[in-house]
């Protein structure tokens, strides 16, 4: 954490160097996340890029409030949300809360085997676009829901909702691939 | 935080259990709830199985990579100068005007058998995505793309990315482009 902070400073001192090196680190898990909330992998790299410009201009201005990553991926946030409203209104939606419901716990442990990782990437393709950004920064960031929030800007008890939608259209959608033996009938 | 978490709260918080990022006053009234409801058991596994899946999973498609690293390093010092446009950016743009325009026209001189051409069968022949060196004018870019029958199909991109579409197996053109002095950058999308 404390390096992360270091190569902020030597950034925002004008070191492209170390401009690189904070590329290095934490390019990939970027677009990860951006594509987690944006379809289009080229729009994605654009965004990635379009970040790290950011990162370059306001170094300076980063105040330790939070971690880095968490400052990263706000920044990474605000951007995708603001090329997904000027090409894509519609993905931005507010959430319906559909009318989930409560899976039969004893099930809940054949869900998810082995053999059933392609149904369970299958799914995840499948989850509205904010509930896989948290599920994406709470299992593959392992961020807490603290971070989180100062990331996609929510405030906390929204990203736990966000984060149980997530994992119960996970279940149904796991469950209706899984066949008849398992679904709510 | 003294107060008991009913079941409900304490599931909101099995996600974040399971990555290990509550603190402890809460940590501590997790696990005493678990110990309440079995029920919360199987839920605990199922949220570790999908972390496990999550965290094997590959990200969509190629990131940007030591590319985009490069791309990026050449607009920092236009970056800088905020309220500048340097020549080179200007001349860019006015290049990929003239690309756009070449690109209309090819698509539009180019015999297109009559009929419609299924969405789905473009996607399955790979596209190109290829950089140019900042030197390269836009007539010798033109040059290039008509003498191997490349169409653009998508950019400029922020990075300068183009997809291109070839007439003839993009492979085989891979190694010719890479060979050019006016690219950059080349390779195949998936």
């Amino acid at each position: 954490m404390n390096d992360d902070i270091a190569i902020l400073h030597q950034i925002a001192a004008g070191s492209q160097q170390a401009l690189a090196e904070f590329y290095r680190r934490y390019e990939s898990r970027l677009y990860r996340f951006i594509c987690s909330k944006m379809p289009d992998q080229f729009e994605a790299a654009d965004l990635v890029n379009e970040v790290f410009l950011e990162v370059w201009q306001k170094a300076a201005e980063f105040q330790q409030r939070s971690k880095v990553s968490t400052w990263l991926f706000s920044i990474a946030y605000f951007k995708t949300v603001d090329r997904l409203r000027k090409t894509r209104p519609e993905a931005l939606s507010e959430e319906a809360l559909d009318n989930l419901e409560d899976d039969s716990p004893a099930s809940l442990t054949c869900l998810i085997q082995a053999e059933q990782a392609d149904q369970v990437r299958h799914c995840v393709s499948t989850l509205k676009p904010d509930h896989r950004a948290v599920m994406e920064l709470t299992f593959f960031e392992e961020m807490s829901y603290r971070d989180i929030a100062t990331v996609v800007n929510c405030p906390e008890n929204t990203v736990k909702t966000r984060m149980f939608h997530a994992k119960q259209a996970m279940k149904k959608c796991l469950q209706r691939l899984a066949g008849g033996g398992l679904s709510h009938e | 935080m003294n107060e008991s978490l009913s079941r409900e709260q304490v599931e909101m918080l099995l996600p974040y259990y399971v990555n290990g990022t509550l603190d402890a006053a809460e940590k501590q009234q997790v696990e005493s709830v678990l110990k309440q409801h079995p029920s919360l058991w199987d839920e605990l596994t199922f949220l570790r199985k999908l972390q496990t899946e999550v965290q094997a999973m590959p990200a969509a498609g190629n990131s940007p990579g030591e590319l985009g690293l490069r791309r990026l390093q050449q607009q920092l010092p236009a970056s800088s100068q905020p309220k500048q446009i340097s020549p080179r950016w200007r001349w860019a743009a006015v290049a990929a005007a003239f690309l756009l325009v070449v690109q209309t026209s090819v698509m539009m001189l180019t015999s297109v058998p009559g009929g419609y051409q299924q969405a789905g069968e473009q996607q399955q022949t790979p596209l190109l995505i290829i950089t140019f060196e900042p030197q390269a004018t836009e007539a010798e870019i033109r040059q290039l793309l008509l003498q191997n029958q490349l169409t653009i199909v998508e950019g400029p991109s922020v990075l300068g990315l183009y997809k291109l579409s070839a007439a003839t197996e993009p492979e085989t053109l891979l190694q010719s482009l890479q060979q050019s002095d006016l690219v950059e950058s080349v390779q195949l999308n998936r």
